[in-house]
């Protein structure tokens, strides 16, 4: 910096400081926005820590079986036990509500996620995926017995579309930004893309499939998972800060994670795993105004809201050679209860392993990053330089920290503007130390982080702050599981994936990618796991 | 004093023409026909000023002061008179009763000016040079009218703020006469006066663009006559000498001069296709243009109309010049005017029809293209009975060719039959449109009404597609793969326009 742009600097923040002042007193003066954290329940999870609370049960059940977490694994879990006749299980879950990522919030004119807001159009592989679209309906047997899926549900064009230098233009890397060099790199990038998607290995199996227990274990595919995604791109000859971004994105979007932290073959997953199957194009997903709570509504309504037990803190597992105990603390009566059963399933992150199981050792290869996300409640869409005909879906801020917002009315059929709607807008902590991150992330209040959105979005949008009426600010300190360079298909991962007698673990950060492929996959096999352990004559989902 | 006096006549002599000019003008704009507008206003006007003339005689003293009111009240109501006019015209209430009383006290006003002149001038020329000199004068005011209101005014600054000028021109002169002869009488509350409308004027001068969005009028090939922001869509009228069209953000959505051959394209087959259309739906369609056609039919008993844009309808039902173009047929006892969305529409309603007719604007964004989707065909079908048609207006089959194939093309995944079919609109061009039927038709039946276009003949050649209209193998438009809106925008940017 020289001296004239730090008399500039200076000169701009002062003029900035006079008009925050006079903004202060209340010259133009707007609606007050309302709102608040709406955090998961960090407190009660640090006792933990503590260890604050009553050492002996006040009394004890026996149950068949027990599944420690209601997020998407635990959930799916439950659903498998159901499918296979088991009824005498119940679900723990610490929060008020279940689903984890995936829950939402509610507003007077549209739900709106908090989290996961999306799924991809199922692989072939992901039969479990599928199965549980067809319960929903959401896939159908047409006329001519062939699978299809309802495309009201699937995200109305125009999906996504990216703010760069000013300008909306829709995909996340248009043609129309291009330049001659950044086009040529960006062609070969996809290209290459497809050259992935079509590979397959000795024994016929995709490189990279979804869920991804069953890309390839080859060696020569796997290595990839121990450079990072922005050496793997260097050695490709993609220099183009248009295409790195975009490649970071897909990191931050997915991992929580940047180009150098992630993995090339977790980077690579991002783009050359999905293939829509039979059913569809790569790029197609599902969208609902929830996000994934519509998934966890069928699973929630097929496990038995009977068996599933919220607000309590799971305590301790303790595996015995016929069967499992689980403490836990109901915290509506804060009374200590335990539970008997013949198997457990752990779907609980596995950073909590220590804290609650008899292993001590802190599992630090597992790293999550923060996320914060806001729910913002709009009298009406913002202004916008683009006509009402061309709001996405996904409305992506190039060159921003955040990754944009999802606009939950999307899906409805009826064209009205100006009808009132909720953005949900995300920004991942993809780089430096999550330990830090998540200190400050408690500290921060929810002023803070409801100007820091504001901020951001009023550069696209000028007059969101006089159109928002609400701002819900959620944190999620171990928000996604990042697919760190050497973590998917080193040991520390794999032994993790390992039932410990009765125990069986289910979580999705097993599969080291935050996804409702993965999570479902997860729960499902440690459920199976179960229940062949348990004598069921299970034929797999899977 | 006899110079000044002179230039006066010079200024008030211009104004008074402008004024004439800017009515003749407006009304031919906003009524068509220029020259029976021209011709009657300048008759009224003319007639005016010889009332006015008359009128001079009964004023006996004080004609400085008269003089000065009289100057002060041309720059008032004629300074006024464009914003006042189009302000009536956009609300549609009586037009032109209010046009000419105001030709007519403008007239009145102007014609005194001369006989009071003539008069204060009298005790300073011999009466062979006041006459000369203040008849030319006047003359050369009307030459300088007539040259800078087409040539600079009109262009530059369009009629409103021509008219406040003008409007200011007559104060000043008014106020240079009072502070001139301040002695010679009471003069403080002309003064006043004057200063007062002057502030008026001014402050129209400024805020013209509020009352019409001139930068508009650069958009269009003929003077707005009529706009309006409205939640959806900017709706903007146009007029000149032969036609009147209508454009949604800058699209054109007919022209007075041919709507007729589109109209006619749009419902005249289907109608010849349906043995008993009794119950009629259309999409789309505000205008009431196609409804005005159905209503022909007498076998049509009720018409349901379902348009999104409330000011769509108040201007084509309540607006009396708009209203005439469809004959008032929004008021008629057979047609239902649903204000809604038609995808929201067809989820919550249940009725059936025979005939439907969607007539939506070209599928330029994402949310005008769902109503393209094969999503909303089927919706569209189950609200027909059995034997129902439909019809799609569906963009232009030579400039817009896998626009237009496309809409076939998604009418066809549902399962229905479809028979493409063309029309020759200039406005447009070739104009694409589809009738859609579970099964075979024919169009053996009689002409419906007596039509301006088709005739048995020229219907058969409707469904013969020329070579550079030939069908292209395209994609469905599908609700979340909309591949429409990138066919329309790229075949109308390949096609070098715009907007259409």
């Amino acid at each position: 910096m020289n001296r004239r742009q730090f008399l500039l600097g200076s000169l701009t923040l002062a003029g900035l400081g006079a008009w925050g002042c006079s903004n202060q007193r209340g010259v133009r003066p707007e609606p007050k926005i309302l709102g608040q954290r709406k955090d998961p329940n960090f407190q009660q999870g640090h006792r933990l820590r503590t260890r604050d609370f009553p050492s002996k049960p006040a009394r004890t059940e026996s149950l068949t079986s027990v599944i420690l977490g209601g997020g998407v694994s635990g959930l799916s879990a439950g659903w498998r036990f159901r499918h296979e006749g088991l009824e005498d299980f119940v679900l723990l879950e610490l929060e008020d509500s279940l689903g984890g990522n995936s829950r939402c919030l509610e507003y007077t004119v549209t739900p709106a996620p908090i989290g996961a807001h999306y799924l991809p159009v199922p692989n072939l592989e992901a039969t479990a995926v599928r199965r549980v679209l067809m319960e929903m309906g959401v896939l159908r047997k047409n006329a001519r017995g062939r699978l299809e899926l309802d495309g009201t549900q699937m995200c109305h064009s125009p999906q996504e579309r990216v703010r760069y230098r000013g300008t909306w233009y829709e995909g996340l890397l248009p043609d129309q930004i291009l330049e001659a060099e950044d086009a040529r790199q960006a062609e070969h990038f996809h290209r290459h893309v497809e050259d992935w998607k079509k590979k397959r290995d000795k024994q016929g199996r995709k490189v990279f499939a979804l869920p991804l227990a069953y890309s390839s274990p080859d060696p020569q595919y796997t290595e990839l998972d121990r450079v990072s995604f922005a050496d793997y791109a260097k050695s490709q000859g993609w220099t183009s800060p248009l295409l790195l971004w975009y490649l970071e994105y897909a990191c931050r979007d997915d991992f929580g994670g940047s180009l150098d932290n992630c993995s090339a073959w977790a980077g690579l997953h991002y783009f050359a795993s999905r293939d829509g199957g039979d059913l569809g194009g790569s790029d197609d997903i599902l969208v609902w105004p929830e996000g994934n709570h519509r998934l966890v509504r069928h699973l929630h309504a097929a496990v038995g809201p009977e068996r599933c037990r919220a607000k309590s803190l799971v305590l301790s597992v303790e595996t015995k050679p016929d069967h499992v105990l689980i403490d836990y603390l109901d915290l509506e009566k804060q009374e200590r209860v335990q539970l008997r059963c013949q198997t457990a399933l752990y779907c609980l992150p596995t950073f909590l392993r220590p804290h609650l199981l008899a292993e001590k050792k802190p599992f630090e290869s597992f790293v999550y990053a923060p996320w914060v996300t806001a729910n913002l409640e709009l009298a009406q869409a913002p202004k916008d330089s683009q006509g009402p005909g061309f709001i996405a879906w996904d409305n992506v801020l190039h060159g921003k920290p955040s990754l944009g917002y999802v606009v939950a009315t999307h899906q409805q059929m009826a064209f009205d503007p100006l009808r009132p709607t909720v953005w949900t807008w995300y920004r991942p902590f993809a780089d430096g130390n999550p330990v830090d991150h998540r200190k400050s992330l408690l500290e921060a209040r929810w002023e803070d982080w409801a100007e820091v959105v504001l901020d951001e979005l009023e550069e696209a949008h000028p007059d969101i702050r006089q159109q928002c009426r609400r701002l819900d600010i959620t944190v999620l300190g171990h928000g996604m599981i990042r697919p760190s360079v050497d973590f998917l298909w080193g040991e520390e991962i794999r032994k993790a994936r390992e039932p410990q007698g009765r125990l069986f673990f289910g979580h999705g950060d097993l599969s080291g990618m935050s996804l409702f492929e993965e999570s479902q996959y997860r729960g499902v096999l440690a459920a199976e796991g179960a229940l062949r352990q348990m004598g069921y004559p299970t034929t797999t989902f899977l | 004093m006899v110079s000044f006096l002179l230039a006066s006549v010079f200024l008030v002599a211009t104004c008074g023409l402008v004024y004439e000019l800017i009515a003749g003008a407006l009304a031919s704009y906003l009524l068509g026909d220029s020259i029976l507008q021209f011709s009657t206003i300048i008759g009224s006007y003319l007639f005016a000023m010889g009332v006015g003339s008359y009128l001079a005689k009964y004023v006996r003293q004080g004609l400085l002061t008269v003089f000065v009111q009289v100057q002060i009240l041309i720059g008032l109501i004629g300074g006024c008179s464009a914003a006042l006019l189009f302000l009536v015209f956009s609300y549609g209430i009586g037009f032109r009763p209010i046009l000419y009383s105001l030709v007519f006290v403008i007239g009145t006003l102007v014609g005194l000016e001369i006989p009071l002149i003539l008069r204060i001038l009298r005790e300073h020329l011999p009466f062979r040079d006041l006459v000369s000199q203040v008849l030319a004068l006047d003359y050369v005011g009307a030459l300088a009218a007539s040259v800078l209101f087409p040539l600079f005014m009109v262009p530059h600054l369009g009629l409103i703020r021509t008219s406040f000028l003008v409007g200011c021109i007559n104060v000043v002169v008014a106020l240079a006469f009072a502070f001139k002869f301040q002695k010679e009488g009471r003069w403080h509350a002309l003064i006043a006066q004057g200063f007062a409308v002057l502030i008026i004027n001014t402050a129209g001068l400024v805020g013209a663009s509020t009352i019409e969005n001139w930068a508009e009028d650069g958009l269009y090939p003929a003077p707005v006559v009529y706009s309006k922001q409205t939640k959806y869509q900017r709706i903007a009228v146009t007029n000149d000498r032969h036609e009147m069209r209508l454009y949604l953000n800058g699209n054109l959505q007919f022209s007075t001069f041919d709507e007729y051959r589109y109209h006619e394209g749009l419902v005249v087959p289907a109608l010849m296709a349906h043995k008993s259309p009794k119950r009629v739906l259309v999409l789309g369609g505000g205008d009431g243009l196609a409804v005005r056609l159905l209503l022909q039919d007498p076998r049509v008993e009720s018409i349901t109309l379902v348009e999104l844009d409330e000011g769509m309808i108040s201007l084509f039902r309540d607006h009396k010049e708009l209203a005439r173009l469809n004959s008032g047929a929004l008021l008629s006892p057979k047609v239902t005017v649903i204000e809604n969305d038609a995808f929201r529409w067809l989820e919550q309603e249940k009725g059936e029809f025979d005939l439907a007719f969607v007539d939506f604007p070209d599928p330029s964004n994402y949310a005008v293209g769902k109503l393209y989707t094969d999503h909303f065909y089927r919706r569209l079908v189950e609200h027909l009975r059995p034997g129902g048609l439909f019809v799609v207006q569906s963009s232009s089959p030579l400039a817009a060719r896998r626009t237009y194939w496309s809409v076939v093309t998604t009418v066809e995944s549902i399962g229905w039959k479809v028979r493409p079919y063309h029309a020759y609109v200039p406005s447009f061009g070739e104009w694409g449109f589809l009738l859609a039927s579970r099964d075979e038709v024919t169009f053996d039946g009689p002409l419906p009404f007596e039509t301006r276009f088709l005739n048995h003949g020229n219907i058969a050649g409707m469904f013969a597609f020329p070579n550079d209209m030939a069908r292209l193998p395209v994609k469905v438009n599908r609700i979340f793969d909309q591949v429409l809106v990138r066919y329309f925008q790229e075949d109308w940017g390949q096609f070098g326009r715009e907007s259409f």
